[in-house]
Parts: C-alpha cells; sequence; structure tokens
C-alpha cells in the first residue's frame, strides 16, 4: 500500500519543492496550492521579522502569538516553517543552498530587495538554472508606481474593483476585506503551475512579474472595454443587474438577516409570485414583464421585502429554492458553519494544528474525482522544520548548525 | 496541436474544449493566454452570452458583445449541437483529440445526455475535465440555479460588503464568476499534472460558493474562534477594527489604509501639508488599534474629519502620489477610465491592441495578467466568430467531406 504522501492521485506536486519568501495573503495562499498537493513548500520567515499574518487574529488555543494565529495557518497549509535572518551576512549563502535545491522561488518584498540581498533572479539562476521565481508586487517591478506600498484592502481601488461595491447615489465602499490578495493569489498559482509544466516539457525556467493590480484588473468583465470602446465609464450598480428582476437582498426575520434573490426568467418570476402566496400586488401589469419589473424595480423590491422579512433567512431560501426561484441566504461566518452545502463538501478542513487542534480551516474550492485536497501537514510553527530542513535538506552538520544557531543566523 | 516538437508557450500542448456561460469563460482565456488551443462549442446560432453588453459601438448584435471580446480572446469557435445524436458523436471525436474539457452547464445536463465524465473517459482515459458550478456537482444544494449574486450570498463576501443603512451588496463586476474561473484555471493545470503522473482522467469539481467563501480573510474564522460576527461597515474595514478606508477627493476617491506603523509618517504628511488637526498623533506610532492602549476614538474620529477635509480639495492622483511619498497607504479608487489612461500601466505596456478585421478597428485590450520572461501572454487574436473554424475542425481535422458538412449544417447539428 502506497502511503498517502506517495499517493500520486492525492500528491501529484511531490517531489516539488519551493522556496517561500512571500509573505501576508497573496504570496503564502499561491504556494499554499502546492503544498496542499503535495509540494514541499518551505515558509521562510526570521523570528526578528516573522510574517505580518502571524499577528493577525483570531488566536485559537492559546494566548496571541505567531503560532496561535488561525489567519496565518489558513494561508499556509501544508508547508515547512524556518526562519533566517536575512540581513546576517551568513544567511544569504544559506538560501541560495536552499534554492540550488529548489524548483520555485516566491517572493513580494518591495521591488528591489531581492537583488540588493545578492537573492534576485540572476543570482539564484546561478545557483540552479532552471529556477522559476515569481514576483508578486502591488504594481509590479517596473514602472513609476512599483514602489508604492499597501494591503489588498486598499489595492482593490486601484484595481478598478472598489469603485464597483455600492450603490450608484453613494461613495464606493469596497469589500472590506483585503480583496485582490484572494484574487491574485489564485492568478499567481496559475502561472506558476503553468511555468511548472513549461519547464517539464522543455527544461527551462523562467521569471514571472505578477503585478496585483493588472491580475486583479481581470475581474472586471467588460468595464474596460466598455471605454476603450464607447468611452463609457461604468459605475456600481448596487444588487441591481442589467437583464434580471429582481435581483438583489431582502430583508428576513432576525438582526442583520437577508435572503438573496435571483430572478432571471419569466418562469422565475411565476414562481417567486406562487411562492408568496399568488399577492395582488404581484398581479399588477407593470410587474408581468422585464422591462415592466425594471422600471419599477424600487417598487417591486419593497412589495418583495413585505413578504420575506415574516422569515428567517434559511425559511425564505427554502420555501424559494423548492418553489424553483434562485435564492439563498445572505450568509454571515454562522451560516456559513451551519450550511448544509458546505457540510457535504467537506469545506471545513480539521488537519490536528499542534496548538489550533482541530480548528476549522477553509479547503481548496474543488475535488479531485470527489475528493478533498487536504494538505499532508498543518501551517507551520514558527521555524519549525529549521532543524530538518538545514540539516537533512542542506546538508549542514549539527555542530556547523548550533554554531550558526549561535550565531543568530536562524533569528 | 497536440504534441510539440519545441513549445514556445507553457500551455501550448493542451487543447481544450470549452462549454462554459458565465462561470468559467475566463478560464479559457486564461488556458489560451499560455498557449492552449481553447476551443469554443457553441449551439448553432451561437452562444447565450454573446446577448450581454456592453456591445461595440451600443449596437446589440452576436458579434459585437464586448463581454464576448473580453472572455473569448484568443478561442476558436465551432457550432455543436449536442441535442442531436450527431452532435454527441461528433463531440465525442472531439474529446478523444482533446486534453481538456471545461464546462459549466447545469449540473447533470452533461451526464443526462450521455456526456458525463465517466462515459467520457471511454473515448478520452486522460481526459481532464473541469465542472464548474454555483455549488459543486453534487450535495443538497447542487442542482440549485442561480449565477453570481448567489454565490457572493452564500459564499458569505456580500454579507461583508455595503453600507450599514442599507441592503448587503455584491460588486458590480461579477466576483463569483470571475474567482471561479481563476480558481478552475489553476485546479485544471493541477488536474493536467494529475492526469500526467497517473495516466487517468481527472474530474475537477470547482464550487463557486467556495470560491467566495475563501475569500473572506479572518471574517469567518472569527465565529468558530470567538463567536463573532463581522457586518458589513460600509466604506471600513469589516473586521475587528472598523478602520475606515475610503475618503472623497476633490474629483473621486481615495482609499487609505491607517495602520499602527504609520503615525509618524502621517505627522510629517500633515506638518508638511499644513493640514489643521489641532493635535500631535506622532505618538501614536505602534499603539495597538483596539483596547485600553489604543489612541483615544475620539481624537482618532477628529483626524478623521480633519483629514477629509484636506482629502476633499485635493485631486486623487495628487493624494496618491503624496501618501505615497509619505509611506502611507493610500491608493486612488480608479474608475475604469482612470486605469486607461493610468501612466503606470502605461509604463509598463499593459494594453495591447487586438485587430477585430471585420469590425475594420483595432480595439485596447488589457493585457498579459502576469509577465512571464520566457513565454509572452498571448493576447490574441480577437474572439471568434459563431463557428469561424467549422470548417478547419470539421474537415481539415475530423475528416468530414464538405457535402456531410452540409448535412450537418441542414439538420440543425452545426
Amino acid at each position: 500500500m502506497t502511503t498517502r504522501r506517495e499517493d500520486p492521485f492525492q500528491y501529484p506536486l511531490t517531489g516539488i519543492r519551493v522556496a517561500d519568501f512571500a509573505w501576508v495573503i497573496a504570496g503564502p495562499l499561491a504556494t499554499q496550492y502546492l503544498a496542499v498537493h503535495g509540494a514541499d513548500v518551505i515558509h521562510i520567515e526570521s523570528r526578528g521579522r516573522p510574517d505580518v499574518l502571524r499577528s493577525g487574529e483570531p488566536f485559537v488555543g492559546g494566548p496571541p502569538g505567531p503560532d496561535s494565529t488561525a489567519y496565518f495557518a489558513n494561508v499556509n497549509q501544508g508547508k515547512r516553517g524556518i526562519t533566517l535572518n536575512l540581513r546576517h551576512p551568513r544567511a544569504v549563502e544559506l538560501a541560495k543552498r536552499l534554492v540550488a535545491t529548489c524548483d520555485v522561488v516566491t517572493e513580494n518584498f518591495t521591488p528591489g530587495t531581492m537583488a540588493k540581498l545578492g537573492l534576485g533572479y540572476e543570482a539564484l539562476r546561478e545557483v540552479r538554472p532552471d529556477i522559476i521565481m515569481i514576483s508578486m508586487g502591488l504594481a509590479g517591478q517596473t514602472g513609476p508606481e512599483r514602489h508604492y506600498k499597501g494591503f489588498g484592502t486598499v489595492i482593490q481601488g486601484s484595481a478598478g474593483i472598489t469603485h464597483f461595491v455600492g450603490w450608484p447615489d453613494r461613495p464606493p465602499v469596497g469589500t472590506g476585506v483585503a480583496y485582490t490578495d484572494f484574487v491574485a493569489s489564485h492568478i499567481a498559482a496559475f502561472a506558476v503551475l503553468s511555468a511548472l509544466e513549461y519547464r517539464r516539457r522543455t527544461g527551462r525556467g523562467q521569471y514571472i512579474d505578477l503585478s496585483q493590480q493588472e491580475a486583479s484588473m481581470y475581474t472586471l468583465d467588460a468595464a474596460l472595454l466598455d471605454y476603450t470602446v464607447n468611452g463609457r465609464v461604468q459605475t456600481r450598480q448596487g444588487n441591481r443587474h442589467p437583464f434580471a428582476a429582481p435581483h438583489g437582498a431582502f430583508p428576513c426575520l432576525g438582526e442583520d438577516a437577508w435572503v438573496a434573490i435571483e430572478v432571471r426568467t419569466d418562469a422565475h418570476w411565476r414562481a417567486l409570485r406562487a411562492a408568496m402566496g399568488d399577492p395582488e400586488w404581484a398581479h399588477d401589469e407593470r410587474f408581468a414583464t422585464l422591462l415592466g419589473r425594471k422600471a419599477n424595480e424600487d417598487e417591486l423590491e419593497a412589495c418583495i421585502a413585505e413578504w420575506t422579512r415574516h422569515f428567517t433567512p434559511q425559511e425564505a431560501a427554502d420555501r424559494l429554492r423548492a418553489a424553483g426561484v434562485p435564492a439563498a441566504v445572505v450568509a454571515s461566518a454562522r451560516d456559513l458553519h451551519a450550511d448544509p452545502q458546505l457540510a457535504y463538501r467537506g469545506h471545513f478542513l480539521n488537519l490536528n494544528h499542534p496548538v489550533q487542534g482541530g480548528f476549522p480551516y477553509d479547503a481548496l474550492a474543488y475535488r479531485l474525482n470527489g475528493r478533498v485536497p487536504t494538505p499532508p501537514r498543518p501551517a507551520p510553527l514558527l521555524g519549525q522544520h529549521n532543524a530538518e530542513v538545514y540539516q537533512e535538506l542542506l546538508g549542514l552538520s549539527r555542530a556547523e548548525y548550533e554554531e550558526l544557531e549561535a550565531e543568530g543566523v536562524f533569528r | 496541436m497536440g504534441d510539440h516538437a519545441a513549445p514556445t508557450l507553457p500551455l501550448d500542448h493542451l487543447r481544450v474544449l470549452d462549454l462554459t456561460g458565465e462561470y468559467g469563460a475566463l478560464t479559457g482565456r486564461l488556458l489560451a493566454g499560455l498557449g492552449a488551443d481553447v476551443i469554443r462549442v457553441e449551439p448553432p446560432g451561437g452562444h447565450r452570452t454573446r446577448r450581454r453588453g456592453p456591445f461595440y459601438r451600443d449596437v446589440p448584435h452576436p458579434e459585437r458583445s464586448l463581454y464576448w471580446f473580453q472572455m473569448n480572446a484568443g478561442k476558436r469557435s465551432i457550432t455543436l449541437n449536442l441535442h442531436t445524436a450527431d452532435g454527441r458523436a461528433l463531440f465525442r471525436r472531439l474529446v478523444a483529440r482533446a486534453q481538456v474539457l471545461i464546462e459549466s452547464l447545469p449540473v447533470g445536463e452533461l451526464a443526462e445526455m450521455g456526456l458525463g465524465f465517466e462515459s467520457l473517459l471511454a473515448d478520452n482515459p486522460r481526459l481532464v475535465m473541469t465542472s464548474i458550478s454555483l455549488y459543486g456537482q453534487q450535495g443538497p444544494y447542487a442542482r440549485d440555479e442561480g449565477g453570481d449574486l448567489l454565490a457572493m450570498a452564500a459564499g458569505g463576501l456580500m454579507y461583508l460588503c455595503g453600507d450599514r443603512d442599507r441592503p448587503p451588496v455584491r460588486v458590480t463586476v461579477e466576483q463569483g464568476n470571475a474567482q471561479a474561473s481563476i480558481h478552475a484555471a489553476a485546479a485544471t493545470v493541477i488536474g493536467c499534472a494529475t492526469s500526467a503522473r497517473t495516466g487517468r482522467g481527472v474530474h475537477v469539481d470547482v464550487s463557486m460558493q467556495e470560491c467566495v467563501a475563501e475569500a473572506l480573510a479572518n471574517n469567518r474564522m472569527l465565529w468558530p474562534a470567538r463567536g463573532m460576527i463581522i457586518h458589513r461597515a460600509g466604506g471600513s474595514r469589516a473586521g475587528g477594527v472598523g478602520r475606515r478606508l475610503i475618503y472623497p477627493a476633490a474629483d473621486g476617491y481615495i482609499g487609505f489604509y491607517r495602520r499602527p506603523e504609520n503615525y509618524l509618517d502621517l505627522q510629517r504628511w500633515i506638518d508638511e501639508a499644513g493640514i489643521p488637526v489641532g493635535f500631535e498623533v506622532g505618538s501614536w506610532q505602534g499603539r495597538p488599534v483596539s483596547g485600553p492602549d489604543a489612541p483615544p476614538p475620539e481624537l482618532e474620529a477628529k483626524l478623521d474629519e480633519a483629514l477629509e477635509r484636506y482629502f476633499a480639495t485635493r485631486p486623487k492622483a495628487e493624494l496618491n502620489r503624496e501618501g505615497q511619498a509619505h509611506n502611507l497607504y493610500v491608493t486612488e479608487v480608479s474608475t475604469p477610465e482612470d486605469l486607461v489612461k493610468s501612466p503606470h500601466l502605461a509604463a509598463r505596456e499593459f494594453w495591447v491592441p487586438v485587430e477585430h478585421p471585420e469590425l475594420g478597428t483595432t480595439i485596447t485590450y488589457p493585457g498579459a495578467p502576469f509577465k512571464l520572461s520566457e513565454t509572452p501572454w498571448r493576447p490574441g487574436p480577437r474572439a471568434p466568430l459563431i463557428g469561424e473554424h467549422n470548417v478547419e475542425i470539421y474537415c481539415g481535422e475530423l475528416g468530414l467531406s464538405r457535402a456531410e458538412l452540409a448535412t450537418l449544417k441542414g439538420a440543425g447539428v452545426i
């Protein structure tokens, strides 16, 4: 019997190794894909400056600290973790020794930082000629804004997304999360996986300059072409849809409780009418056609809200579903944990984390032949794998390791 | 395409059949950009997403949809009616010659036509089939109808977006669809790696709901950890502390994310620009954002008011430059126009021209989503016309005669 780690269906990327210098969310989440599928991803931090996300709440299983943060653990599943103080003169040599054993290097420092450390692409190619390196800057490695700083919370603005969240009569609000991190990461994973395919077929590595701004602009539908072709500046529309009505969130029983309804066809409209008990207002001529419903959408929404507010979101969604109306609970965090579909899919993973125990992490959003891609280990504690990486992988003797440790190279 | 002696692009060994709608359209676009031969299999008369606006010069027409242009550049197109026996037989022959099938038809529809994953393995035992659906292929909600709005609702992101005094909102440019497409692109390459290693077919089953649920930062986890539910907070950061993120500028809006490490730099900006705050904020450097050691909330609010008055008098591009020059996390809230006119994106040669000979014009498109040093992104050619490659593929590859093609056309198969 093969062990889990050798099972190619579970771990198709076994044999690939990644030096993961990238921090916070977008970079780590990109390489988490590889780790979940069996690549040996080594997340590199330092004790003096741990990954920013090590201080991100919530903290689970102990007082706030680098090993109790579930935020970090949720985006670094399956990796090993080492500490290396890149400011120490002997650290760069070790980093290069590590890279020499790797297939992929990731980083998202300010542009130029890796080169200044002696770890730029050209330098790393000397130790590993077929290396694939990806830099994941906020605005890319070139251009006048390449040094701009930020987080996904505000970069969603320069990616054009913030402008599209909110109501047409109000200022934009953005998504309220570090949203572009959760776009750029997946596109970066796609880029790296594709570069690995190219290397498998040609033996050649390459350098990837990914700008979080540019990658995230791929989520703007046709808004950019509408400007370059028609000169139109599209803007946010609340929940309105150009050819569906009603289409939005409606108030329900409970505190801040809502159900989403998406009526795209006449059949959906008839089903919604029936589900609401065929009220007289719904037979108004003005609501009989899509054009009529669009023209009278404020009133339509107010009427529907009078019905939805008698039910909890789950009750409303269940009734509408049963009647053939596309509808769903506007899920809060609590609702997600009670969602029967996510439960059925096994979305929440228990990875038996040494500090956080069975805390539920997010699984990847797909199944391969029905199986939940499950990483071989939980996220690493800070510096957890120092001894095995430096001694077993890089071949330091125990004495050398202890000497370097005493010198502060691994701090 | 098939096996190239000398690959020039990362995915030019892949032939992909594309049966997607709104969710998944971008998947094939990304694969095509890296060299995959992506063939749109459209119903005769054209795919329904060709009816999505906006349209070229606002004339609705299936060959003028800008949505179609954006999502399908770099692909080829054939027409095929899968609801006919001949259509299904031809489809199986196409599957045998492909490596990947991506689809987002209603769950179960392909299987009901006899074209489910298990069945297609008979034609291609190493097939990678990527199915994208609202909730996944199985489970209590799997057969529910719905699109982007429901994905944003059921995945939990909508709950975090919007003004507090109005309902939660989705994102007008459809993020559920985009997320699902992007996850599916990465997962499809994983599927290909798995197929290559095992010699077996792989069914990749992507759930839009789960794609959205992964994008909640730490907000979802605050519930199991602390029994805390985060609510939308308008232009502020959802989460433990509702730090304001969006401010009006003279000509639009900016984003400004203030963190504990920023107060010395912020004080410097306040001094240099002469912003009348009335008290020192440099001493707040490094203090936590909440709890007893946090700066006094009433003074934070006064700081906000002073900044707001100053920002409202200045153009957003200047505020962006000034803020960044002071090491502060300031960005423009860019409109599509701002992006198209951005000097930064121009310097990076982000925009690319794509020829549309039928329209007698060249259209400016967003270029590479990332820059690969050895294998440049393939931005075009322009999205295919309906059935543009029928002859090339049915006659050139599958060996049908022109007469057979005419028969199939007459019978509504092609």
